[in-house]
C-alpha cells in the first residue's frame, strides 16, 4: 500500500513539474455577417390531374371517385391556391341549381371527399377565386387551399352537376386551373 | 590491530569538524573574499589594485602581460603586511599595454574564474604641468583615533563646464599612522586616460571616499584647492577631517502595496501594449540617497540586461530613505519571439555599498526574476463587414466579386494564423459536404488568397475534399489546403503583422427555403499563433 502511495505522489509531482507555467497566448476574432435573401417562388405539382366523370344523366350530380393530388413545390414558401375553370363548348358554369345547357362543378381540399358541398363556397367559376378558410374547405380545418407549407400535399376533389338539359350530348372537358400564389 | 597515522586522524578529525559545523569552510572563504576590487592610479607605467576583505588578510598581487602571469607585487605597507585593506601598486609597467592579474588574498588566489582581472596602462603622456598636493586626514568613528590603513579614493568632477568634461579617472591612496592622506592631482587622467583631466582649483569638485572596511566608510565632497595643504611647512588648508561612519548597506523590499508583496512587478504578463509598472522600496539605515537607483530589464529575453533601452534609473517617491523610499519605473515591451523570458533586477548603491536586500531575487543578473511574459498580440480587423445575397434564387451559387471579397488585415504585432466558423446560422443550418445544400441547408466555403487577387471563380472552392467548407461545428484552422488554393501564392497561415489577406466566400443557397425571411449569417475568423 505504501508503495503504491508512493508512486502516486512521484508521478504527481512529475505531473506538477511538467505543467508548463505559460500564459496561452489569447486570440483575436472578428465577425461579419452574410445576409441572404430567397426570391420566393411559387410552385405546385399535381398528380391525378384527368378526371373522368363517366356517362351522366342530366340533372344528375356526382362526385369524383379520386381526388386531384396537389403538391407545394415552390420555393420553400407557403402558398395558396386559387382556382377557376374554362367551359367547355355549349356549356356554362352556374353557381346555382343548373338550367339548361349550364353545370356547376365544385372543388374542394379535403381529405377524403367527405364533406358538406356548399355551392357558395365551393362552385367554380370562369374567374379565379382564392382559397380561404371557407372557400374551397374540406371538412377539417387543416384541409384548405390557403398557407399550404412547402412540400405540404392537398387532395382536391372535384363535384359535377350536369345540365337539366342539354342538346349538346358529346364529351365535356372542363380545365381547371390551380394558379400558386405565395403568401 | 592496524596502527591509524596521524595524517589520517587530522583528515578525520577535520571532516567531523566541517560535517558538524565547527568549522564553516564557507566562512574561510569569505574572509579573504575581496570585495571592493578597485583599479586606481593608472598611468603609463603604473597601476594600483586595492580591495577589501572582512577579515585582516596578507594580500598580493601575481601579474604579467600574458596569462601566466610571472611576477608579483605586494602590499604598499609591505610583504607580510596584514590588513583587511589592501592596496599594491605596481610600477615599471610599458604604456598602453594590457596585463593580467590574479589576487592572493589570505593565501587564496582569486583569478576571475580562471579568466584572469585585466587592465590597461594609459598612453605615454608629456610631464603634467600641474602639481597639486592635495591633504587630508581620516578618524575612525570615535572622531579621534587616525584611520590607519584605510584607502582614499578621489575623482576629480567638471562643475563649472571649463577644462576637461564628465569625471577624472578613479585615484587612490593609504591613511598613515597619523591618519593623513596626500595625492598630487596634478597628474589625474581624464577616464579615458587619453591625456590629463584639466579642472578648476574652485569652480570643480573633487569627491573623496574614505574607506577601512566593508562597514566603515565615509565620502566628502569639496573644492580640489581646498586640499591644498603642506604638513610641513603648514601652508595652505588641508581637506576637512574624515570621520568613518559606519555604513550599513541599503535594503530592497517589496513595497508591500497592492500587487507587489511579492514581487516588484504588476502586471507580470501582458502584450506590447501593456504597461509594466515596476516599484521597489529602498531603505538605507544611513538616510543615504542612492547614488544608483537602476532597473536592468531584459527586455528581448536575450539573457542580455544591457542592450538598448534596458538600463533605467527609477524614479524615487520620497527622500525618507531611513524609513524607506518607493522607487518607480514603467515601460511598455515590445513583443518578440523570445519575450516569455525576459527577466529584471535591481541594482541599488549608496554610494558605498550596493543593496543587497531582504529580497533573494532580483538584486543582481544571477538572481533576476523570470517576468514579465509579453505575449503576442492578437488583433485581426476586416472589411467590409457584410456580404448581402439579395433575393437570390434557392439553389443558386453565389460567389464574392472584387467589390465584395473581405479584406482581413493582421494588426498585431507578430504572425498569426486564421481560422473560420459559422457561429450563428439563425433558421438555417450549413452542410459540411462541398454539395450538401438542401432545404434550409446552406453551403458556405471560404478562401483566402493575396491581397492582390482579384476575381476568383467556383473552381478556386474546395479543390481538396470538403477542405473550404466553414463549419458550424468548429472553428477550422487555415491550412496550406483548407481555406487556401494551391494556385494563390498566399493563404492564411503564419500571415506577417501589417499583411492583408483576401478571404473570398462562395455560398451555396438552400434548394428550399421554407423560412420566408433574410437570414443573416454570422461567420468568424479568428487569429491564432501559428
Amino acid at each position: 500500500m505504501g508503495k503504491f502511495l508512493g508512486i502516486f505522489i512521484a508521478i504527481a509531482i512529475a505531473t506538477l513539474i511538467a505543467t508548463p507555467s505559460l500564459m496561452a497566448a489569447d486570440t483575436d476574432a472578428e465577425s461579419f455577417n452574410v445576409t441572404v435573401s430567397i426570391a420566393e417562388d411559387a410552385g405546385i405539382s399535381i398528380s391525378g390531374g384527368s378526371i373522368d366523370f363517366g356517362q351522366m344523366s342530366v340533372g344528375s350530380e356526382a362526385t369524383s371517385d379520386s381526388p386531384v393530388t396537389v403538391t407545394n413545390d415552390g420555393s420553400g414558401s407557403n402558398q395558396t391556391y386559387s382556382l377557376n375553370l374554362t367551359n367547355p363548348s355549349g356549356w356554362t358554369a352556374v353557381t346555382a341549381e343548373p338550367a339548361i345547357d349550364q353545370y356547376r362543378l365544385q372543388a374542394a381540399f379535403d381529405a377524403d371527399g367527405t364533406l358538406t358541398w356548399t355551392p357558395a363556397n365551393h362552385a367554380l367559376t370562369t374567374a379565379a377565386v382564392t382559397s380561404t378558410g371557407t372557400k374551397f374547405a374540406g371538412s377539417e380545418t387543416a384541409d384548405t387551399g390557403a398557407g399550404v407549407v412547402y412540400a405540404a400535399t392537398r387532395k382536391l376533389w372535384l363535384r359535377l352537376k350536369t345540365p337539366s338539359k342539354t342538346a349538346s350530348t358529346s364529351e365535356k372537358t372542363i380545365a381547371v386551373t390551380i394558379t400558386a400564389t405565395v403568401d | 590491530m592496524k596502527k591509524i597515522e596521524r595524517k589520517t586522524v587530522f583528515y578525520l578529525v577535520f571532516f567531523i569538524a566541517v560535517a558538524f559545523g565547527l568549522i564553516n569552510l564557507t566562512d574561510m572563504a569569505f574572509a579573504s573574499q575581496p570585495n571592493y576590487i578597485k583599479e586606481t592610479n593608472i598611468r603609463s607605467d603604473r597601476i594600483s589594485i586595492s580591495w577589501i576583505t572582512t577579515a585582516a588578510e596578507v594580500g598580493q598581487i601575481n601579474y604579467g602581460t600574458s596569462s601566466s602571469l610571472g611576477t608579483a607585487a605586494y602590499d604598499d605597507r609591505g610583504e607580510t603586511t596584514s590588513s583587511k585593506t589592501h592596496h599594491v601598486s605596481i610600477s615599471n609597467l610599458s604604456a598602453d599595454t594590457t596585463y593580467y592579474y590574479d589576487i592572493v588574498s589570505g593565501g587564496t588566489t582569486y583569478d576571475n574564474g580562471g579568466a584572469h582581472y585585466t587592465i590597461t596602462t594609459g598612453p605615454e603622456l608629456d610631464p603634467s604641468p600641474n602639481s597639486h598636493l592635495a591633504n587630508g586626514q581620516v578618524f575612525l568613528s570615535d572622531s579621534s583615533t587616525p584611520a590607519e590603513g584605510a584607502i582614499v579614493y578621489l575623482q576629480l568632477k567638471d562643475v563649472n563646464g571649463q577644462g576637461s568634461s564628465g569625471i577624472s579617472q578613479e585615484l587612490s591612496t593609504l591613511v598613515n599612522s597619523s591618519g593623513w592622506w596626500s595625492y598630487n592631482l596634478g597628474n589625474t587622467r581624464k577616464e579615458d586616460l587619453s591625456d590629463y583631466f584639466i579642472y578648476s582649483n574652485t569652480g570643480d569638485e573633487l569627491l573623496i571616499t574614505a574607506r577601512i572596511s566593508a562597514q566603515e566608510s565615509q565620502v566628502q565632497t569639496i573644492e580640489p584647492g581646498d586640499t591644498w595643504y603642506d604638513p610641513n611647512t603648514g601652508s595652505g588648508q588641508a581637506a576637512p577631517g574624515m570621520t568613518l561612519q559606519i555604513n550599513y548597506a541599503p535594503t530592497l523590499n517589496w513595497t508591500q502595496e497592492t500587487n507587489y508583496t511579492t514581487g516588484a512587478l504588476f502586471p507580470e504578463t501582458g502584450e506590447s501594449t501593456t504597461s509594466f509598472a515596476f516599484r521597489i522600496k529602498y531603505t538605507d539605515a544611513n538616510n543615504h540617497a542612492p547614488d544608483v537607483n537602476t532597473i536592468y530589464i531584459d527586455k528581448n529575453g536575450d539573457g542580455d540586461h544591457s542592450d538598448t533601452g534596458e538600463v533605467n534609473d527609477m524614479t524615487a517617491l520620497g527622500s525618507d530613505y531611513d524609513s524607506g523610499v518607493i522607487y518607480t519605473y514603467s515601460t511598455t515591451i515590445p513583443y518578440s519571439a523570445n519575450t516569455t523570458n525576459c527577466s529584471y533586477y535591481f541594482r541599488f548603491s549608496d554610494g558605498l555599498d550596493y543593496a543587497t536586500g531582504n529580497i533573494t531575487q532580483g538584486i543582481s543578473a544571477a538572481t533576476a526574476i523570470n517576468k514579465p511574459d509579453v505575449f503576442q498580440d492578437l488583433e485581426v480587423s476586416i472589411t467590409p463587414t457584410s456580404w448581402n445575397l439579395s433575393n437570390i434564387a434557392v439553389g443558386s451559387e453565389q460567389i464574392m466579386d472584387n467589390a465584395a471579397k473581405i479584406s482581413v488585415y493582421n494588426a498585431g504585432d507578430g504572425p498569426q494564423t486564421y481560422s473560420l466558423q459559422i457561429t450563428n446560422t439563425a433558421n438555417w443550418s450549413a452542410a459540411s459536404v462541398a454539395d450538401g445544400e438542401d432545404v434550409n441547408i446552406f453551403v458556405l466555403n471560404g478562401v483566402f488568397s493575396q491581397s492582390s487577387q482579384a476575381t476568383i471563380d467556383s473552381t478556386y472552392f474546395n479543390e481538396g475534399t470538403n477542405d473550404d467548407i466553414i463549419l458550424t461545428s468548429s472553428s477550422s484552422n487555415s491550412t496550406a489546403t483548407r481555406f487556401g488554393s494551391n494556385r494563390f501564392s498566399k493563404n492564411g497561415v503564419s500571415v506577417a503583422s501589417g499583411e492583408y489577406r483576401n478571404l473570398w466566400l462562395q455560398f451555396k443557397a438552400p434548394t428550399k427555403d421554407t423560412t420566408g425571411a433574410q437570414q443573416s449569417i454570422e461567420v468568424t475568423i479568428t487569429a491564432a499563433v501559428p
